[in-house]
């Protein structure tokens, strides 16, 4: 028998040992396709339906709830916004939520935002007409599209169509000709509202509010004739079902009247569109029932699908614009890190590990990039709020096909200082650690860490690292054989030590006598110089695990006090953070006699650790379940915030946080998310903060029950001991992200910056997207 | 062929294959519904190729890899909530089933898609090539050092001497 029969006969026995299932119906792919179909169009119009949904809820709420309904809208520009400029919003947005029927509706400005309380839920809303300053630009339509198939072609768009059938008619009557799709108009890419809004000037291909017609859902239109300023004369709504929702007329300035009826003139029985934020909102054909032009007299008329955006719209043109615009986010929109040059293919994987910021506007990411030929480590800088380009760091010539290299974790110092910890494969198998340092945006050559020889075929599990200064590192981890495999062989842990800028031979975790010496190390914080500690858990006992170093001695790793009782069960120490000098808190889960899970945190005081206590909460979380703490950051002496997250009955996950004030925990909080932002659940998140009571959340959420429906990258802040709603990242659907992103680390410099990094999925092709802050006033 | 006929014929042979490769039943249907939907949506072009299968046993191979990666890279966090159901390999007869198990567990990315998609799906060398988008030449070594490393396993599960 060759070896092709052998393993032929292998698989086929394989194969057939698997026991079989009745597949689903395929009627139910069939339903999710539809529902995705609609979900995109209603998302993509401009989220009339949910403005409805949730404003009509508001208004119950309003009358059966008196807790006051508050919504934080964010200066939205590069630079700082001024206080002149946020009370002209502050004026604006009053007059705006006064048009809509909001009379009791205040605003506020508070550090530097706009607070408005007894709002429209709407406001909620990214892309609420309120919190934007409308323009509306006058195109020409040259010819018809269908929606965008096929591989998206990367030709520059063209301002004639293929053939003049195409063309969009003269019409002269009252008959409208049939509209003709130009077929080589198909694979051309729609225009984003980020492209319409930067290019106004440049052709486009725009979508139709109310998908048009079946085969005409795109128009090809040419550069902005004029551009109609969001302050109006005066607007009026009517209702007309039989177009499709909301006729807004407006009736504009005299400067801009002349200008739009010198425009149409000259289209006269002629086709324009009007283009609202990247969509068509009405596409007249100028008087084809006139023999001549006759003035409009200022009048426009546009469509909007519900009453909410109709009158949201109306509000927003006639109250004139807003000094700065606003989000309803303090994040920018996420951008895309883009790969090494090779690398961001089709195919390609790219992974983000972690995120450190050394000072405001100076952040670093490092991670992994993979292609068919080799997975590389990359690093990527923040300076400023851009993002450059991920690249492979200096010294490593990589690789091998299948392990290559990767970089595990960065730790940052002020002063712009950082340091990352990864690995890499030589060409003979044998896997090797090393460190490379950025100082002042340059990272040097990789260094390879001596002291340490991995059997050949066990490799990395985890790496850690944390600075106490910039010269003073630790790093940590731990590697063992046949990752993948149940029959892995125990992990075992390294540490190494940086002393005054030399990284020193990597040695052993010192493990008590008779104790083996297996350990997953999970994090490591340092409080000074020589004084940090490494967290996680017995191999064997399964017990949580710290090992602290004293003046630069690391003592003999111990278990979490009080964790003993529990130690035939597993337990692990899953965070660990130091606000300041003698002063660590570490944050896990550990399991009792039942086999329930719980979460728990434990505090060192003046370097010793005290007993573990038992994470407690409302009912409505389940903390004694199946729950944890996952992360965990501290700022002060005593004043931690702990992240963490619960599992029940298949309620899909619920995030908590719990905080630390002057060593005392308290209970934990229940993380919201904002209107569909945590649908399924939240699967996991990652907690970092700029000072005590100001706090970043970041991780993925389920966009439907099953985890296998994709998921979506949410953020949450924590303002002044405030914890806003979970949104998701802004700008994701911009990126024309897929189904599986997350955000997969968040780093605080200070109370004003952050940064967060996370992985997402666009036309097949895995990326890395990134974001950052906008500066809150103190 | 109709999405629904093609679905019927090729769903269970994919999910098998998944629950070879990941382990985990419930895991390994979640990813084929997946990458059945994923097929669903772009039918048109899909249908035109040789072998729709092949095109989704790789997009369902890339799901479950990705998914597990992510699982890898948040060990801890998962590990805290979403650990994957095991196997208890003590109590498990060794069968051929795990030994493809571990044998596509302890492969590349590429030898694993090349192995499925010669041995499940029953694909020819330039058809797999076509699919993996590299030469043939490529796939004859990609399997050869498959099936190099699987040949001890082999030949020990199927008791065969040379």
């Amino acid at each position: 028998m060759s070896p092709t029969d052998q393993v032929q006969e292998l698989f086929d026995r394989a194969i057939a040992s698997v026991s079989p299932r009745t597949p689903l119906a395929s009627q139910g792919l069939h339903a999710r396709l539809h529902k995705r179909r609609i979900r995109g169009r209603v998302s993509t119009i401009g989220s009339c339906l949910l403005a409805v949904a949730v404003s009509a809820s508001s208004l119950v709420i309003g009358l059966t709830s008196n807790s006051a309904f508050a919504v934080t809208l964010y200066p939205y520009s590069s630079g700082s916004s001024s206080t002149t400029q946020l009370s002209a919003d502050q004026r604006v947005m009053t007059a705006r939520l006064h048009a809509i029927g909001f009379p009791h509706a205040s605003v506020a400005v508070t550090l530097g935002t706009l607070v408005v309380v007894n709002g429209p839920k709407g406001l909620e809303n990214p892309n609420s007409f309120l919190t934007s300053s409308p323009e509306l630009l006058v195109r020409s339509v040259a010819c018809y599209a269908r929606s965008q198939s096929g591989p998206v072609s990367l030709v520059a768009l063209p301002s004639t169509c293929s053939n003049r059938q195409y063309r969009s008619p003269t019409v002269s009557g009252f008959s409208t000709p049939p509209l003709k799709p130009d077929p080589s108009l198909t694979t051309l890419a729609t225009t984003t509202p980020a492209q319409d809004a930067k290019a106004p000037n440049s052709w486009a291909i725009l979508p139709v509010l109310n998908g048009g017609t079946s085969k005409t859902p795109r128009y090809l239109v040419g550069p902005a004739l004029i551009t109609l300023s969001s302050k109006v004369a005066s607007v009026a709504i009517t209702h007309r079902p039989l177009s499709g929702g909301w006729i807004v007329t407006i009736t504009l300035n005299s400067a801009e009247s002349r200008q739009w009826d010198q425009v149409a003139k000259k289209y006269f029985h002629r086709q324009l569109a009007v283009d609202l934020n990247g969509v068509i909102v009405e596409a007249p054909f100028i008087q084809p029932a006139n023999a001549t032009f006759s003035s409009f007299h200022g009048q426009m008329q546009l469509l909007a699908v519900s009453k909410s955006d109709a009158s949201d719209l109306a509000a927003a043109l006639s109250s004139g614009p807003l000094a700065v615009p606003l989000s309803v986010s303090p994040w920018r929109d996420a951008e895309q890190v883009k790969g090494p040059a090779g690398f961001n293919n089709v195919g390609d994987e790219v992974a983000v590990n972690s995120v450190a910021c050394a000072s405001p506007h100076s952040c670093s990411a490092v991670g992994f990039i993979s292609n068919s030929r080799a997975t590389q480590p990359f690093v990527a800088r923040e300076r400023d709020g851009i993002w450059s380009r991920a690249t492979i760091p200096p010294g490593l010539t990589i690789i091998s096909q299948e392990n290559g290299g990767q970089l595990y974790a960065v730790s940052c110092t002020a002063g712009q200082h950082c340091s990352a910890i990864g690995s890499y494969t030589t060409a003979s198998q044998q896997t090797r650690l090393f460190i490379v340092r950025q100082s002042n945006g340059m990272w040097s050559r990789a260094l390879t860490i001596r002291g340490l020889t991995i059997p050949r075929g066990y490799a990395i599990l985890s790496g850690v690292i944390a600075c106490a200064s910039a010269i003073d590192c630790v790093a940590s981890g731990n590697y063992e054989g046949n990752v993948t495999a149940q029959t892995a062989n125990p992990p075992r842990p390294f540490i190494i030590n940086e002393v005054d800028g030399h990284w020193q031979r990597a040695m052993a975790m010192p493990m008590p006598t008779l104790t083996k010496p297996f350990v997953n190390v999970t994090s490591v914080a340092c409080q000074s110089v020589g004084n940090c500690t490494i967290g996680g858990a017995f191999a064997d006992t399964q017990a949580a695990l710290i090992d602290s170093e004293r003046n630069g001695v690391w003592g003999q790793a111990i278990p979490v006090p009080g964790i003993a009782e529990f130690g035939r069960f597993s337990s692990s120490v899953s965070s660990i953070s130091c606000g300041s000098e003698n002063s660590c808190s570490a944050g896990g889960t550990y399991a009792n006699r039942s086999g329930d899970r719980l979460g728990f945190v434990v505090n060192e005081v003046d370097g010793t650790w005290r007993e573990m206590e038992t994470v407690k909460g409302p009912p409505d979380l389940h903390l004694g379940s199946n729950s944890g703490i996952t992360s965990l950051s501290c700022r002060a002496f005593g004043d931690c915030t702990a992240l963490g997250s619960s599992l029940y009955r298949g309620n899909g996950g619920k995030l908590f946080v719990l905080r630390e004030t002057k060593g005392i925990w308290g209970r934990a909080l229940n993380l919201q998310g904002a209107t569909n932002a945590s649908y399924g659940g939240f699967n996991n998140g990652t907690i970092s903060c700029g000072s005590p009571r100001n706090c970043v959340v970041g991780g993925m959420y389920s966009i439907s029950e099953k985890f296998s429906s994709g998921t979506a990258p949410f953020v949450v802040d924590e303002i002044d001991g405030t914890w806003n709603r979970a949104i998701e990242v802004p700008g994701m659907a911009k990126l024309d992200a897929g189904n599986y992103d997350y955000v997969q680390a968040v780093s605080c410099a200070d109370t004003n910056n952050c940064a967060l990094v996370g992985g997402y999925s666009a036309n097949e092709v895995s990326a890395l997207f990134a974001s950052t802050r906008t500066p809150l006033k103190p | 062929m109709d999405f629904d006929t093609y679905y019927e014929a090729s769903y269970d042979r994919v999910r098998r294959a998944m629950t070879l490769a990941f382990r985990d039943p419930d895991f390994a249907e979640e990813i084929t519904q997946e990458a059945f939907f994923q097929t669903l949506r772009r039918w048109k072009r899909v249908s035109q190729l040789d072998h729709p299968e092949g095109w989704t046993m790789i997009v369902a191979l890339n799901k479950g890899r990705d998914a597990h990666r992510r699982r890898v890279q948040q060990s801890t966090k998962y590990e805290l909530l979403d650990r994957p159901s095991t196997t208890n390999f003590e109590e498990t007869q060794v069968d051929a089933r795990i030994m493809v198990t571990e044998l596509l567990e302890r492969l590349g990315d590429r030898q694993r898609e090349a192995l499925l998609l010669r041995y499940v799906s029953q694909l020819t060398i330039p058809e797999i090539a076509k699919l993996m988008g590299c030469a043939e030449g490529t796939v004859k070594a990609t399997l050869h050092a498959a099936i190099a490393k699987a040949s001890l396993q082999v030949k020990d599960t199927l008791n065969v001497t040379d």
